[in-house]
């Protein structure tokens, strides 16, 4: 069965197997884990709800209907998840002051820090973006996902995802110049 | 000097930061400011956004994490499904969508054939009994392009199932799908106007668009 392609493991899933499930499980976790940690930007939450996604994907499997690929359809789930839980719509956020960006970069584990820090501004930025946007800007700028698959998932068409990605990044722009406040 | 019209468009502007833009149009850049610091703008947000990466979980992770989604799958299967619907959202969208789904049952149950219009819980046994899960796959209408599916699926998507399963009403893998499809056409679209009325009802139209 390892060989087997994902819609042919959804078939034996619908078919009772469940050992099938598993294996899409296997194959597919880490791409759900990545996205549900770049909503939630801990490893926790992210855990939690990638399960939740697998768990929903599971109830929902016989809507699968093969016009997409599982992965399409497997990140819609997961994006609708990941929207869904308010309560962690925004990352906790700290007032970072923009001097300790500066000046110290004089060895490698101040670096280290720093890009850190920088990460975490952009996380929190990204966190305050609108729900569109801030999935757009996860499925293509981490995701890597191209504009079609992006608006396969998210429903839209490709031009108003490229229009949410632009939109994305000259909102995280502004919210960067603020300082991820 | 350039025309307006001759701007990068915001569609342009991420082909160009994909490396996308036609050769013609990334020579317009090179002479308007105007497009040149938008195009530098893009770049500078995604240079940021690209510094970040997801840090990787440890190794027995993976396992743990599958060996839990398997026993969620496993206690999932075993749960009874419909235990009643005692559960009502305190929220205008929750309450709309789970009146979606009450709504979409009833449809179901006063199908040709079927019982008449009973009430919501009973409606629910009857349906879950009348259409059981092995619906041949070719009968199946397709729902991807249906209104008034993806009215319900817009709705259905508001519903807190944590809350949903700790009231005792779980109504099952893909079974408002499966309800769904055994709707004629014409139940489908009348379907799409309750919901819409209750939509209106809620004054929240335009949180679902």
């Amino acid at each position: 069965m390892t060989a087997a392609t994902d819609a042919e493991l959804v078939a034996h899933c619908l078919a009772g197997e469940t050992a099938a499930f598993d294996l899409l499980v296997e194959r597919h976790r880490r791409q759900v884990y990545q996205v549900c940690y770049r909503f939630t930007g801990n490893h926790e939450d992210a855990s939690d709800l990638a399960q939740d996604v697998f768990l929903r994907a599971y109830r929902a499997l016989r809507t699968f209907k093969g016009h997409s690929a599982f992965s399409t359809w497997l990140y819609r789930v997961a994006v609708n998840v990941c929207l869904n839980r308010k309560a962690i719509k925004r990352l906790p956020t700290e007032p970072i002051d923009r001097r300790e960006f500066t000046d110290r970069s004089h060895d490698a584990a101040d670096r280290q820090v720093i890009r850190k820090e920088s990460a975490a501004v952009v996380r929190a930025a990204i966190s305050r973006l609108p729900e569109k946007q801030r999935a757009t800007m996860i499925l293509r700028m981490y995701q890597e996902l191209p504009h079609e698959e992006i608006a396969s998932i998210l429903g839209s068409s490709v031009g108003a995802v490229k229009a949410n990605f632009f939109h994305a990044l000259a909102n995280l722009k502004k919210l960067l110049r603020e300082g991820g406040r | 000097m350039t025309s307006r019209a001759n701007h990068l468009s915001e569609a342009e502007l991420v082909d160009l930061l994909d490396g996308t833009l036609d050769a013609s149009r990334r020579q317009h850049v090179d002479g308007c400011e105007q497009c040149a610091a938008q195009a530098a703008d893009v770049v500078s947000s995604a240079e940021a956004v690209n510094e970040d990466d997801v840090p990787e979980p440890p190794p027995f992770f993976w396992t743990q994490f599958s060996a839990r989604v398997s026993d969620a799958v496993a206690n999932d299967a075993a749960k009874p499904r419909i235990a009643g619907l005692t559960w009502v959202r305190a929220s205008s969208m929750g309450a709309v969508a789970s009146m979606a789904v009450v709504i979409l049952w009833m449809f179901v149950a006063r199908s040709p054939g079927e019982t008449p219009m009973a009430p919501a819980s009973t409606a629910v046994q009857t349906a879950s009994v009348a259409h059981p899960d092995g619906v041949a796959a070719e009968d199946m209408p397709d729902l991807d392009s249906d209104e008034a599916w993806a009215l319900v699926r817009s709705l259905a998507a508001d519903l807190d199932e944590d809350q949903m399963d700790a009231e005792g009403v779980s109504p099952g893998a893909g079974a408002a799908e499966r309800l769904t499809q055994q709707l004629s056409d014409a139940e489908r679209v009348e379907l799409a106007r309750l919901l819409q009325e209750q939509l209106r009802l809620a004054g929240a139209s335009e949180s679902v668009s």
